[in-house]
């Protein structure tokens, strides 16, 4: 794009890459990948990674690399409010799926937005296709591996989605481990990567291994 | 991070392996003065209007996202390593549009792009090189000079 005549600035979340391709302007940002502006809910803190972005532009050449190097600030407590939640790891999940459906339309109401929906499907659909998939569903065995991904993905939306308007729970760290350890459904979507890893076609397999559970969920 | 010492070690053995690709010349464009610039975003999250064609992985192209679109977009890129509790609670961690308009407004930059975009994640960087400079022949016509590349 700068070859193209337009100015660029670029956000790095992996410093050794930028310093390897050498972009004519970069910010290294010390934050978790998945969140290149840092902070959820905290637009002054946004905003000043914005701003030292468009601050490159006034650098008179380059390739220009520096660092922000404030951590984000915490988004708050959530371990003891997230046993509020009616959840049962043990139990069907489609139940598990429509106790929460009141907490979801309450989160979809708030923000004004929901990030469900790259499958196409609503949360008991999506739930259904994994469960079926596991079951060795005909239909659902011909599944292509993005529909079960995006469909997984779905799932942990409206669990983290509903966790959030129910508890007011921000802490990222505390609602991933409740989805993973807690719910019926961080349990079948690790029945689907150990169904992934199982299988005959590489493409699956590693679908399996990079597209379902984090590494340190996995154990 | 990304610090390596905060991945897992999947990631982080990835991560430490991989191979940037060559890419040759310092290109560099003589950034407009701040009043006359015309900003445009460009994620690499798999980002998309909510009824627009999903990403495959690997897919190559761009999705276009209009200014007044922007709030009901999914994601499609999908990562075990990528932490999307933000980007669920707050857009702005991802594609901060609505922080972008209030710079706009303040002054600070002359003014925002009526279309920004995304492409996809884990696609090899130059197998978009073919996209991306369509992708800036478009943008250029619409008077943007000027381009925020967010990846995720």
């Amino acid at each position: 794009m700068e070859d193209e005549g337009l100015a660029t600035a670029l956000i790095a979340l992996v410093r050794r890459q930028a310093e390897e391709v050498r972009p004519p302007r970069a910010l290294w940002v010390p934050f978790p990948l998945g969140r290149p502006f840092g902070a959820a809910g905290n637009a002054p803190f946004q905003r000043r990674v914005l701003t030292a972005l468009l601050d490159l532009f006034a650098r008179p050449a380059g390739p220009v690399l520096e660092d922000f190097t404030d951590e984000a600030p915490p988004e708050g407590e959530s371990r003891e409010v997230l046993d509020r939640l009616v959840v049962n790891r043990d139990g069907p999940l489609i139940e598990e799926v429509d106790g929460l459906r009141a907490w979801y339309e309450a989160s979809v109401a708030r923000r004004g937005r929901t990030t469900l929906g790259g499958s196409g499907m609503d949360a008991p659909g999506a739930a259904r296709l994994l469960t079926a998939w596991l079951a060795g569903d005909a239909m659902a065995e011909g599944a292509e591996i993005d529909l079960l991904r995006l469909a997984s993905e779905d799932l942990k939306a409206y669990y983290m989605e509903s966790a959030v308007a129910r508890t007011g729970a921000t802490d990222t760290g505390a609602v991933t481990a409740w989805f993973w350890t807690r719910t019926a459904a961080g349990r079948i979507i690790q029945d689907v990567r150990s169904k992934c890893l199982s299988s005959n076609d590489a493409a699956i397999r590693d679908a399996g291994s990079y597209m379902f559970v984090p590494e340190n969920v996995n154990g | 991070m990304v610090r390596m010492t905060d991945l897992n070690p999947e990631m982080a053995e990835f991560l430490r392996e991989f191979t940037s690709p060559d890419v040759p010349g310092s290109p560099w464009t003589e950034p407009a003065p701040p009043s006359m610039r015309r900003v445009s975003l460009v994620s690499s999250a798999g980002l998309r209007l909510r009824g627009d064609q999903a990403f495959s992985e690997g897919s190559a192209d761009y999705r276009s996202i209009p200014v007044e679109g922007a709030a009901d977009v999914v994601q499609d890129h999908v990562s075990v390593s990528h932490d999307r509790t933000g980007f669920q609670e707050d857009i702005n961690v991802v594609f901060p549009l609505p922080r972008l308009l209030e710079i706009a407004d303040e002054g600070a930059i002359g003014s925002v792009a009526k279309t920004h975009y995304s492409f996809m994640g884990a696609t090899d960087p130059l197998a978009m090189e073919s996209a991306a400079r369509r992708l800036a022949g478009r943008m250029k016509a619409e008077g943007v000079n000027t381009v925020i590349l967010a990846p995720v």
